[in-house]
Order: structure tokens, then sequence, then C-alpha cells
């Protein structure tokens, strides 16, 4: 009898299984799982071979000299990379906005006028006839700016509206003898042009403002013709679903939507050279990867997309020392997406959700690079050390464990780098494919979707369930349930938005709501996991066609995810495919597939 | 005390101009108060929390400014005291007044 590790080297996780093994029956004593160690199928994954190994030997209370050989996965490496391409971009130049949001501006309504400082009130006339909207900065209290207006007022000046620095808009409204709009808190004040035309709108609480959010409202006040019109569209755009608005009109003003040339990618066939512009779409570009046989892709050069990808082969020619020519990418999904972008112009660090497109791009290796890394953990623990067969194969021979499944079976590896997929008809002939995009690329969407620095928060946006805390005492979940507490939650977490991570509360610091966070998530692993659990079914399908598939089992690290696995069966239920997540020997869920399929080796399945 | 709003009760030792900035914090927020003054040295917290939305601020002679709720058992939920910033004691107005809302708090 002896005894066998399969040890499944993934993007994000090293798996193993161990178990004794005989001529007559296969009895599996346990499993393990460590971070990978450095980029899939290099030297540096040793590290944590070593550790999900060594930390599996002691559970089962066994010593390296136990073991009688290690089998790992001939996976081909792959580096699963993911970029973001802004496409458009939002330029104001000479006409200003203030597109803000303040918590709390004063007053309501519309006000129309010319700009002036609000010490340059008192040099004007008594029933000047002119319309103001007075600028007021951070040097000055609410009550002296309150007293100036009032005093204003009374001299028949007609100030319709003020912009202020400081947090201030209730406490001058509340002493103003005539109530007008007020935006405050706002940080660049002395941006904005003084003597222009300008309209502020404060909306009531609860509603949102309409005129200036509307391209027809912004030329109602400013007596726009329909060029003028047009070019206000991005800026009425920005203005949406604020509570609070300013526009500042100069005579040379110009708003414009530009698209930014994003660069090409060219996709080699071996017949042909194709290209698609990033900037034409995600849609555009996978309708024609779909359609071809890709050798390689690259981008142009000089552009994002070019140095996105000339990036990926060179840190794959660093780690594996094939020659930068032989590197090929082999797959790629795009997926559009929206990301908030600084609107270059504005006044007040107002974003504008841009048109982008994802990328996600695998490249693969040759095969010899397995066999180096072999030698090189047999020399590192001294045991020894084979490659099993194909990943997606071993992956297949681990899934058909779960109680209740057989063949003809497909499976879909959802892992963090690469969507693997393979099936096996009732012969056992199996096909199988990579594909780019998986797991990181749906934290990557989210992170750029939200616009958070922290990819680490990204993660957990994706795989935890959000909540809102209601008061010190309890949470409401996404779904609507609530949580009590005894003890008071902290007042750092007190009526925002959090995630609950193994019953610890994440702060959320982003002002955007629960429900579209939870959209943006759910969303992102749509695009991303759903359209690549059909493009992998459809690739090792004989006719293309999705329905040629009765059973689907998920594996990998983000079929444990807590909705992904519901996500693709409802989808795949369209094409009447039973789809469900694996439960490899019935006992370790979605995981430890390969490994286990590299334990079984050659054993019949 | 019947009236809705957040309930202030301070030590008549307090100079009411020291505390002001509180009161503009929480006016700045929309939220009414009530401000009531008694010849304490120590205001205890069923002085300022017996009140209809069971929250409130007391403000003792040593300057120390606690808001708290009836239920919250702990000893304070936001302290702040008399010699801090203008510009602490406007922020801890508005958060007064953002727990009552049930927003989150401004830093």
């Amino acid at each position: 009898m002896e005894i066998i590790a399969g040890v499944d080297i993934g993007n994000a996780t090293t798996e193993v299984a161990i178990a004794k093994k005989d001529e007559m029956k296969i009895e599996f004593m346990g499993s393990s799982l460590y971070k990978t160690t450095g980029l899939k199928g290099t030297e540096e994954n040793i590290e944590g071979i070593k550790k999900a190994i060594l930390l599996l030997l002691e559970k089962l209370n066994l010593k390296l000299e136990n073991l009688d050989l290690i089998r790992i996965n001939e996976a081909t490496p792959v580096i699963g990379d993911v970029s973001m391409e802004t496409i458009t971009e939002t330029i104001i130049t000479e006409s200003t906005m203030i597109g803000h949001n303040p918590d709390t501006p004063g007053g309501c309504g519309i006000g129309l006028g010319i700009t002036i400082d609000i010490d340059d009130l008192q040099n004007l006339l008594e029933n000047d006839e002119e319309n103001y909207i007075v600028i007021a900065n951070g040097n000055k209290n609410f009550l002296e700016i309150a007293k100036i207006l009032n005093f204003s007022r009374n001299r028949g000046i007609k100030v319709m509206g003020a912009i202020l620095q400081k947090d201030d808009g209730v406490l001058v409204n509340n002493r103003l003898l005539v109530k007008i709009p007020i935006v405050d808190e706002v940080q660049l004040i002395e941006k904005i042009p003084l003597g222009v035309k300008c309209c502020i709108e404060v909306a009531s609480k609860g509603r949102v403002i309409e005129k200036i959010s509307n391209p027809y409202g912004i030329a109602t006040v400013f007596n726009l013709n329909s060029e003028e019109t047009k070019k206000v569209v991005p800026l009425s755009k920005a203005l949406i679903g604020n509570r609070s608005g300013v526009v500042i009109k100069t005579p040379q003003g110009d708003v414009k939507e530009k698209i930014i040339p994003a660069g090409n990618l060219y996709i080699k066939t071996n017949k042909s050279l194709e290209s698609v512009g990033i900037q034409e779409g995600a849609e555009k570009i996978m309708k024609k990867i779909s359609f071809l046989d890709v050798e390689d892709i690259f981008g142009e050069d000089g552009t994002n997309v070019g140095g996105m990808l000339k990036n990926v082969k060179n840190t794959m020619h660093k780690f594996t020392g094939e020659n930068i020519d032989d590197i090929k990418i082999k797959d790629l999904l795009a997926v559009d997406t929206f990301v908030p972008q600084k609107i270059k112009g504005g006044l007040a660090g107002e974003f504008m959700c841009e048109n982008a497109v994802g990328l996600a791009v695998m490249v693969g290796t040759e095969k010899n690079q397995m066999n180096h890394l072999a030698n090189m953990i047999k020399n590192e623990l001294g045991v020894n050390v084979e490659v099993g067969g194909v990943e997606a194969d071993m992956a297949i021979k681990g899934a058909l464990t779960t109680p209740g499944t057989g063949k003809p079976l497909a499976i879909i590896d959802i892992g963090a780098g690469s969507t693997d997929a393979c099936s096996i008809d009732k012969y056992g002939r199996r096909s199988h494919i990579h594909l780019a995009g998986a797991g990181n690329m749906v934290t990557l969407l989210i992170q750029k979707e939200l616009g958070i620095e922290d990819f680490n928060l990204a993660e957990d946006i994706k795989k935890y369930p959000l909540a809102k805390v209601e008061s010190f005492f309890n949470i409401r979940y996404e779904d609507g349930t609530v949580e009590f507490f005894n003890e008071p939650l902290s007042t750092d977490i007190f009526a925002k938005n959090v995630l609950v991570k193994n019953g610890e509360l994440v702060p959320i610091d982003i002002k955007i709501s629960l429900e579209k966070i939870r959209q943006i998530r759910r969303e992102s692993k749509r695009k991303v996991f759903v359209t690549n659990s059909k493009r992998a079914l459809r690739k090792i399908s004989l006719t293309k066609d999705i329905r040629d598939f009765e059973f689907v089992i998920i594996v990998g690290g983000s079929a444990l995810d807590f909705e992904v696995p519901e996500m693709i069966t409802e989808s795949l239920s369209k094409y009447g495919i039973v789809a469900g997540c694996g439960n490899i020997r019935g006992v370790e869920g979605p995981r430890n597939a390969v490994a286990t399929g590299l334990v079984l080796g050659d054993e019949e399945c | 005390m019947l009236k809705i709003g957040i309930d202030i009760v301070c030590s008549n030792s307090i100079n009411i101009i020291e505390i002001e900035e509180i009161f503009f914090g929480i006016e700045e927020e929309g939220v009414p108060y009530i401000l009531k003054i008694l010849k304490k040295e120590k205001i205890e917290k069923e002085l300022y929390t017996d009140n209809r939305f069971e929250i409130g601020i007391g403000i003792s002679s040593d300057g120390e400014i606690v808001l708290n709720k009836k239920k919250y058992l702990k000893e304070y939920i936001l302290k702040e005291n008399i010699k801090s910033s203008q510009k602490k004691l406007r922020t801890f107005g508005q958060n007064a007044a953002r727990i009552l809302k049930g927003l989150s708090l401004k830093k």
C-alpha cells in the first residue's frame, strides 16, 4: 500500500489530497489548502506546495518520509491578467459646473444671476437691476454672511442664490429674511469665475434636481441654441441624481465628451490578422473573437492595451524563461463597464461614470515547465514527484466522485485567474478548454465601478453579503433579514453599509447605496462567470451548442461564492441543463476536484 | 420634556457662548433641540435622555460633553470637551443630530 498526494497548483490556491492506495482500493485520508506562492507553474510555487503538504501530513500524523508519491497537475501555466481601458472622458473647458452634493444644502429652488464676491455687494448701487449669485469663501462665518445678505436685500439688491465654502448652508438660510437656494461645502470656491451667468438649483428634501440635470433645462436657463445645447449634454448627465448643483456659463463655454482612442486589438489566426478597436466595446470584441481560431492576441504599440498585453507576455517570459515570441495570448474576455472618472474642468472634484472596457487575458506556455517544477519539488522534499494528466481531465475525474454524478458530464472549474471546462461523453472521450476571466476579473470590475482603491475591500465585497447598520443594536442584511446585537455597535459603523465578514462588520466608506453596491457586485459576476460558463460550454461542445450537455457540475474556488452557483444554475436551466455545485468525494464541496483527480490517476472513471 | 428633538441639559456654570457651536452643528443638520440649564455640577444621563426620542446631550460643570441614548447602556455614545476646537464642537453637534436622523457620522 502506498500513500499518494495529489497537488493542484491553482492561480490563487494550492490544494492537496492524500490517499492510501493499493491495487484493490483507494482510501482518501484528508485534504488541505494553502495560498499559491508565486505565479502558477513557476519555481516559486514550491513554498506553497510544501506548506500545503506539511499542513495535511501533520493533521494525519504522518511525516514526509511516509509519502510515496506526489502527483502534480500538468497545468498549462497561465496568467490571467486583468486591465481596464477607459474609452470616454468628459472635459469641461471654460464653462464650469459644480455637480456638488453636500449633505445639507440650504433653502430650495432655482436661482439665476451673475456671480459676485460677497464683499463686492456693498459697491453696488441701491436697487441695482441685475440678479446676483453670491460667492462666500471660508473666511466669513454664517452670521456675517446672513447679515450682509439681509442688508443687501434691504438695499434692493437681488441676491438669487449663494455658494459657500463652509458647511453653513442651512445656518445662513435660517437667518435670511428672504430664502434663497444655497450650495455649501465647495472646496475650490476660488476657482469660480466672477461676473458670469450662473444657475443654482437645490432640490427639496428627498428629491433630486430637475432643471440643470436636463440639457433642455440648462438651455432654457442660459438661452442656448441647439448647437450649444448639444455641448452641455455631458454636463447635465453629470448632475443627474444630485440634490444640488451649480452651472456657470462663460461666453466661450464648451463641454465635450471625448472618445479616447484606447488602441486596437490584433487577433492572429492561422489564416489572417484581424483587428478590433477597444473603443468599439466589449460586445464587438467578443463577437470577433468567438468566430476566430485564435493563435495569438496583441495590442497596438504605444497604447494602453498594447502595453498591457506586452506586459503579460514579459511577465510570463521572466518566470518561464521561454522565448517571448513563443508566448501567445490564447484567449481574452472583454466586458463593458462604467468607471467613475474625475471630470476635467469641474470645480468640486466631480466624478462621472465614463465608458470603459475591462479585459482579462490568458497566456499559455509549454508543458516542459511542469517537468522542471516536478524535479525541483523532488529535490526539495525528497519524495518522488510525477506530472499527472491535463488539469481539466483531472478535474472531471475528481468531479465524478460527487455523489449522484455519472457520464456523460461537463464541468466548469472557476478559479481566480481562469475558467476551465471539460466534458466527458459516455465512452470516456474528453474535450477541454481554458478561458480568460474568472474571480480576479470580477474583483477588478467591482473595484473600478465602485471607485475604491483597496483591491482587498473589492475582493471582500465580492465574497461577503452586505448589510446596513440600522441602529446601534441591529443590522439589516441585503435580503431584508435583520440581526440584533446585545452589545451596542461602534459609532464607526453607525448607519453605514457594511460587509458581514465571518461575523465581523466591515464598513464600506463610499457614498453609494447598498442596493447599488449589490447591483454592481451581481452584474460583475454575471458579466464574467455566467458569460464564461456559457462560452466554455459552447467551446467544448462538438456541435458548438450549449444544449449538448445535460449535466454540468461547477467546481473551483469561485463555486464557493454565495451567489455564483445559483446564478449559473439559473442561466443554464434556460438551455435545459441541470447544473449544480460539485461535492468532491461527498465531503469536500466544490473544492479539491483536481487534487482528487490526481490521486485517482489512471483509475477508470 | 415633551417637545421633539435633542435635549441639551447643561450645568449653569457653563458659559453658553462656549458651547454654541454644538447648537449650530445640530441646526445645520435641520434637527430641533431644547436647551435646559440646571444648577448642578454633574449632569446625569437620566436628565437628558428622558424625552420623546430618548437621546440627549449632557454638559457637566467640568466641561465634559456627553451624548447618550436612554437604552444605550455604555457610558456614552459620543464624548467631547468644552475646551475642544470650534470645529470639533460643531462636528459633535452635527453627529448628535445625525445619530437621531440615522445617518453615518462625520469625522
